[in-house]
């Protein structure tokens, strides 16, 4: 029933994530201006998910780690979520620090 | 339901329990949860009398209005923030999941272990660790923060121990973690044959909303403390606006975590008043599955609450207004809760048995500082007693009136179980009532002193508020006399023989149909479970065994 990853298919998901790494320091030298940050997080997504579903071997995982893994990911969105909600309407009142 | 007899144990007779091996190595290498359970109680137990010192001394300081016993405000500081560290990580937050969950959710769920018996042990190690360098901090220094170490002045100002604490709690909150993964992964995988969902008793459903607080909250507040060092280590930018970070961030990863923290506290305490209350009041529970359901919607709901802490933080208005509204949505289950529990009670046979008599206390307490709370999350309210002794005795109602009488409770209740001793029972009594009547005379006091407008955390007041603070010196004077009993005469019960029982109180669920002490193994067989819990009624407890043999041995 447990799944052992083949050290060819580890190899080639580690190979992925440096070239990402690459990517990632590239992209801090290209004159992206405000799509800056949207590409680093993009960047850093892929290498999310593919440790995720490699590394951690969620990929042939029961369908309740699934779950697990997708609660963990909602919980920070929701922790972003509200804290962005408080940033971006910060001043939205004209009252000094509402 | 049938109720099959229990085949005869021939094992039993020779089998000793799980206390029978004295030496120092068996219990500093044991992977007995029942055993971690004990280790964690005397661990917590030791915390517990460290902020208690810490609380008195603080509570002889405000027994005048001018500092005159302490010598300095930073002294002062150092307490309170010595009392809110050690009382929250080192004892609220381990204190019924450690002790009492380690110990009895093997036992009500039909398992001879937790599903990880070494990383068990690993985190009371943690744990220790942890516990050991705040004890150091306390030693060589101490800290001023409080223990909310709020930026700016936890990294650019306090000259305390601010990075030592930080390591502390970071350390320290892996034993959460592992003990909360233990949990959930026990709970899915070891329930006895017939153990459904909805056959659990509500303590496990309670332990399993509060360990999925644990694993998805604690590591927020890992990392919180992390970068408060990271910034005053390297000067990197994060909280220092001056670097490009931003304060109110700080508040805000750390209230992720420290609000439903408040919940990792209750959440358990209310799954000891499900057990406590069936059983004294000889009825079935009502509305098992809506108490069940609330526990998993409190660990949901209590996760978007934690804006309302920082109504005068310079958070944006809009959002304290959806983290008012939140707030009062988290309260509907735990009024589900203590509705149920009074409902339960009705037309019941009540005896008032010393856990009992705790558990009445928590529903009580609970239930003003539950009230309290709800004025909290007022906007307008909030801004008037913010940072008052409004919010100090609320959150003492909760934490003190809620958690630790429930704590008390559940000690009382399964001390029996644990020990295979029963207590004085007068001298039960006497402890509840001494602590029912200190704790009131403590914290009501505090909430007319911050009502009238004196600020928490301040080492002086106006001479006005002296009466209020004296009776509340007084009250925690009896307080710790209600809290010292127990340890006096639990510990006094050890020297009597084990007499108990299997089950003494009559109570239905699974644990109580093993020895006590139970045996190192828990079952001589696997149980298989053929009825819901809390069969409380004349007739089902009349012939009731619990449950039947299922052949694996």
């Amino acid at each position: 029933m447990h799944h052992v990853a083949s050290i060819k298919s580890n190899l080639v998901v580690f190979a992925l994530l440096m070239v990402l790494l690459l990517a990632t320091v590239g992209a801090s030298y290209v004159p992206l201006g405000v799509m800056h940050f949207p590409v680093a997080m993009v960047i850093a997504t892929v290498k999310t998910v593919l440790i995720v579903l490699f590394f951690m071997h969620a990929l042939h995982s029961h369908r309740l780690t699934w779950i697990i893994c997708v609660a963990s990911f909602l919980w920070l969105l929701l922790m972003i979520v509200f804290t962005i909600i408080d940033f971006l309407s910060r001043g939205w009142l004209d009252i000094l620090g509402k | 339901m049938s109720a099959v007899a229990v085949e005869p144990r021939e094992s039993v007779a020779v089998e000793e329990n799980y206390l029978s091996d004295h030496t120092v190595k068996s219990w500093l290498l044991t992977t007995d949860h029942k055993r971690i359970g004990i280790l964690y109680l005397i661990s917590v137990t030791l915390f517990f009398l460290v902020g208690g010192a810490a609380a008195s001394m603080m509570r002889f300081e405000l027994m005048t209005p001018k500092g005159d016993l302490l010598g300095s405000p930073d002294v002062y500081n150092r307490l309170f923030t010595t009392h809110g560290v050690v009382m929250i990580f080192f004892f609220l937050v381990p204190s019924i999941p450690a002790v009492l969950g380690n110990f009895l959710i093997p036992l009500m769920i039909g398992a001879r272990d937790l599903a990880f018996p070494i990383l068990n042990l690993m985190s009371w190690y943690v744990y220790i660790i942890g516990g050991s360098i705040a004890i150091y901090i306390l030693m060589f220094g101490g800290v001023d923060t409080g223990w909310t170490f709020y930026t700016p002045f936890s990294t650019m100002y306090s000259n305390t121990m601010v990075v030592h604490a930080a390591i502390a709690v970071f350390i320290t909150g892996f034993s959460s973690i592992l003990t909360g993964l233990n949990f959930i992964v026990t709970i899915h995988t070891m329930r006895a044959p017939g153990m459904s969902w909805f056959r659990l008793p509500l303590f496990v459903w309670a332990h399993y909303a509060t360990s999925l607080i644990m694993v998805l909250g604690t590591p927020v507040l890992a990392i919180a403390v992390a970068l408060i060092a990271v910034e005053r280590g390297f000067g990197i930018g994060i909280f220092n606006p001056n670097l490009g970070g931003d304060p109110v961030l700080f508040q805000h990863l750390f209230w992720f975590y420290s609000h439903p923290a408040v919940y990792i506290m209750i959440l358990p305490g209310m799954g000891v008043i499900s057990e406590i209350i069936p059983c004294f009041a000889r009825r079935p529970i009502f509305g098992y599955r809506f108490i069940a359901a609330s526990s998993l919607a409190i660990a949901v709901i209590g996760f978007v609450v934690w804006g309302h802490h920082m109504f005068v933080s310079g958070q944006s208005m809009y959002a304290g207004m959806v983290f008012s509204m939140l707030s009062f949505l988290v309260a509907v289950p735990s009024a589900i809760k203590v509705f149920n529990w009074t409902s339960t009670m009705y037309k019941g046979s009540i005896r008032f048995d010393t856990p009992m008599l705790y558990a009445l206390g928590f529903i009580g307490l609970f239930t003003i500082g539950g009230l309290t709370g709800m004025m909290l999350s007022t906007l307008a309210v909030d801004i008037h007693v913010h940072d008052t002794y409004f919010v100090v005795a609320h959150f003492h109602y909760i934490m003190v009136g809620g958690a630790v009488m429930a704590y008390l409770g559940g000690i009382h209740f399964w001390w029996p179980k644990i020990t295979g001793r029963m207590y004085s029972e007068l001298l039960g009594k006497l402890s509840a009532l001494t602590v029912f009547i200190g704790f009131n005379l403590t914290f009501f006091p505090q909430f007319v002193l911050g009502y009238l407008g004196m600020p928490r955390r301040y080492f002086e007041y106006a001479s006005e508020f002296q009466v209020l603070n004296v009776m509340s010196t007084a009250g925690a004077s009896i307080l710790a006399a209600g809290y010292a009993l127990p340890l006096f005469y639990l510990l006094l019960s050890l020297r009597q023989p084990p007499t108990a029982g299997k089950n003494p109180w009559g109570a239905t669920g699974l644990e109580w149909q093993v020895d006590s002490p139970p045996t190192t193994h828990n079952f001589d067989f696997t149980p298989r479970i053929d009825r819901a819990p809390y069969a409380y009624s004349p007739v089902a407890i009349e012939g009731f065994d619990g449950y039947s043999d299922h052949g694996s041995h």
